[in-house]
């Protein structure tokens, strides 16, 4: 044997390493919905499982991220939905470890912004993710939501106008949010 | 860094958001992805 069966119909040459090769995306797209936290890794691990089982489904040659993040999303929609955005609680821990005040001053930028992210709604999270960070064009995003394109504008742009008020507000972001301590140190420096 | 409304705010969200999305996908896959994948396809194999 010298080529792969690449141009059978209704069969992925190689499942294993286009999931694999997906992965990363996957758990990208997981922490829009659930936070970075190990229950999105569940969430993956779940959507393996059934992504697997039911392979004959996918297209060959289609994108294979966006079709495991449809499986993540009904999971997700169907199990995880009632479970709160978390933000890692290991994220203070992180921020104390770093030294040069412009690497914190950026750091705490990144922090806050995860903070504001964290308020937002799932969906519009979701959108931001997908449109703003992976790339996708509304059109892609629209059809893996399940949604029209206008609405996934609007959630787009809804989310973006949340996430200025939010950060140009950021005791509003920090509040109902509890953090650790070195994180709250941290914080403390750039008050006013 | 003072933010005001406006462009320079929507480039720093566009950038912030490349940021946490970059975060994840630099991340090497996890062994448990890895184990569980290799699990499947061997029982697949086997199935064969």
């Amino acid at each position: 044997m010298t080529s792969p069966p690449s141009t059978s119909v209704g069969l992925v040459a190689d499942p294993k390493a286009e999931m694999l090769a997906a992965i990363p995306k996957l758990r990208a797209f997981a922490l829009s919905l659930c936070g970075r936290t190990a229950k999105a890794d569940d969430l993956v691990q779940e959507t393996l499982l059934r992504a697997w089982a039911k392979i004959d489904s996918f297209e060959p040659g289609s994108n294979m991220a966006a079709w495991l993040y449809t499986i993540l999303r009904n999971e997700f929609y169907s199990e995880f939905r009632k479970r709160k955005w978390e933000v890692a609680d290991t994220e203070g821990l992180y921020a104390a470890r770093l030294t040069s005040p412009a690497v914190q001053e950026s750091h705490m930028a990144f922090l806050e912004f995860r903070r504001a992210m964290a308020k937002l709604a799932p969906d519009h999270r979701e959108a931001l993710i997908l449109v703003g960070a992976s790339g996708m064009s509304y059109d892609e995003a629209a059809q893996i939501c399940g949604c029209a394109v206008g609405t996934m504008k609007s959630r787009v742009n809804r989310a973006r106008n949340r996430l200025q008020e939010l950060l140009l507000s950021p005791a509003r972001a920090r509040a109902g949010q509890e953090y650790p301590d070195s994180g709250a140190v941290l914080d403390a420096e750039r008050l006013p | 860094m003072t933010l005001h409304m406006g462009p320079e705010m929507q480039d720093h969200i566009g950038r912030q958001l490349q940021a946490v999305y970059n975060e994840i996908l630099e991340e090497s896959v996890p062994e448990r992805f890895i184990a569980l994948l290799a699990d499947l396809e061997r029982r697949t194999t086997e199935k064969l």
